[in-house]
């Protein structure tokens, strides 16, 4: 006597075709995620060194050459400046200068300004830091 | 078998046979690749890791004792003769009040794959601050007005060396594993006596 064995169901056929689009899926995102991670790593630190070197160059600029407001920087891949015509680069650092109240009150608002800079992708969708610093009038 | 049936299942078709170990064979084979390419990219991600955060430190050093500077020294006796350049940095630095002498210099200069720090009252070669160095090179700029002009050169008519440099660019190479990691980082001399 033969025994014949059944062939599967539609509906086991679907789980299981279901179970492995899920396996598939989880591996193609693992690996999406994991080639992000680097390129992620690396914006975030050098964005750390950008804020750091706009604020220096505006500071070496000098308190009254500061423009008010704000303005934008452009910074390469590697975190070097584009110089003053640059339009576009990697990173975009947005610097806000603000004089804030004297410490002295002299009638002026020139004693101490604030300067935030805001290091963005190059279409200003991310933020990837945020710096403050003061500096005052005659010092850096 | 006596008094027993006789249970038969049809065997595997070579045809069953061969599609089946075809597919074990691909899903092994992808998941070998996925597991390999996820292996490189994680040596990868970790090479980088490593680099930017020894880069990190040797960096924020580097700015720290920059902004600490006094002026950059273009040649000094001290050192065997060494001069600041494209390749090697060096400043005066006010030391503690009280100390005597008033002012060191440092310098900051790769040998052997090192970056070293080096004060001028320390023996050669310094203290190391990063190791796998590939490159470390230095520009120099004069601020002044509002405008950077690249040392040495004119600064509004007056023929200036990298002495009257307020400004260093800093641009540090090093490899990490297979990954090479490079940064620039502008660093002001704080320092440097205002006017000039």
């Amino acid at each position: 006597m033969t025994r014949r064995t059944r062939a599967m169901t539609l509906v086991e056929v679907l789980v299981a075709s279901l179970l492995l689009a899920m396996a598939a899926g989880s591996a193609v995102a693992a690996w999406g995620y994991l080639t992000r991670v680097p390129m992620s790593k690396r914006l975030l630190e050098r964005a750390l060194l950008v804020a750091s070197s706009e604020i220096d160059r505006r500071k070496a600029d000098g308190y009254e050459y500061i423009p008010r407001g704000t303005s934008t920087s452009w910074y390469d891949a590697y975190g070097a400046w584009l110089g003053p015509a640059a339009t576009t680069g990697t990173y975009r650092a947005e610097v806000t200068a603000t004089p804030v109240v004297p410490l002295v009150p002299t009638g002026t608002n020139r004693d101490l300004m604030e300067l935030r800079v805001r290091v963005r992708d190059a279409g200003a969708t991310v933020v990837y830091h945020d710096a403050r610093t003061l500096l005052c009038w005659g010092g850096l | 078998m006596l008094g027993g049936t006789v249970r038969t299942r049809r065997a595997v078709a070579l045809v069953e046979a061969l599609a089946a170990a075809g597919i074990f064979a691909f899903v092994v084979a992808s998941t070998g690749l996925l597991f390999q390419a996820v292996m490189r990219k994680q040596t990868a991600a970790r090479d980088l890791s490593r680099g930017l955060t020894e880069q990190r430190r040797a960096i924020a050093l580097l700015s720290k004792v920059g902004r600490h500077a006094l002026r950059v020294v273009p040649s000094t006796p001290e050192f065997g003769n060494a001069a600041s350049g494209a390749n090697q940095l060096i400043v005066e630095v006010p030391e503690p009040t009280g100390r005597t002498p008033a002012t060191v210099l440092v310098r900051f200069h790769v040998a052997g794959g090192v970056l070293h720090k080096q004060r001028s009252d320390q023996a050669a070669p310094g203290t190391p601050i990063l190791d796998g160095v590939a490159s470390v090179s230095y520009r120099y700029f004069h601020n002044r007005s509002g405008e950077r002009i690249a040392l040495p050169g004119d600064v509004y008519g007056v023929a200036t060396s990298i002495g009257g440099a307020r400004e260093v660019e800093a641009t540090v190479v090093v490899a990490s594993g297979k990954t090479t990691v490079r940064n620039v980082v502008d660093i002001l001399l704080r320092n440097v006596p205002a006017g000039w």
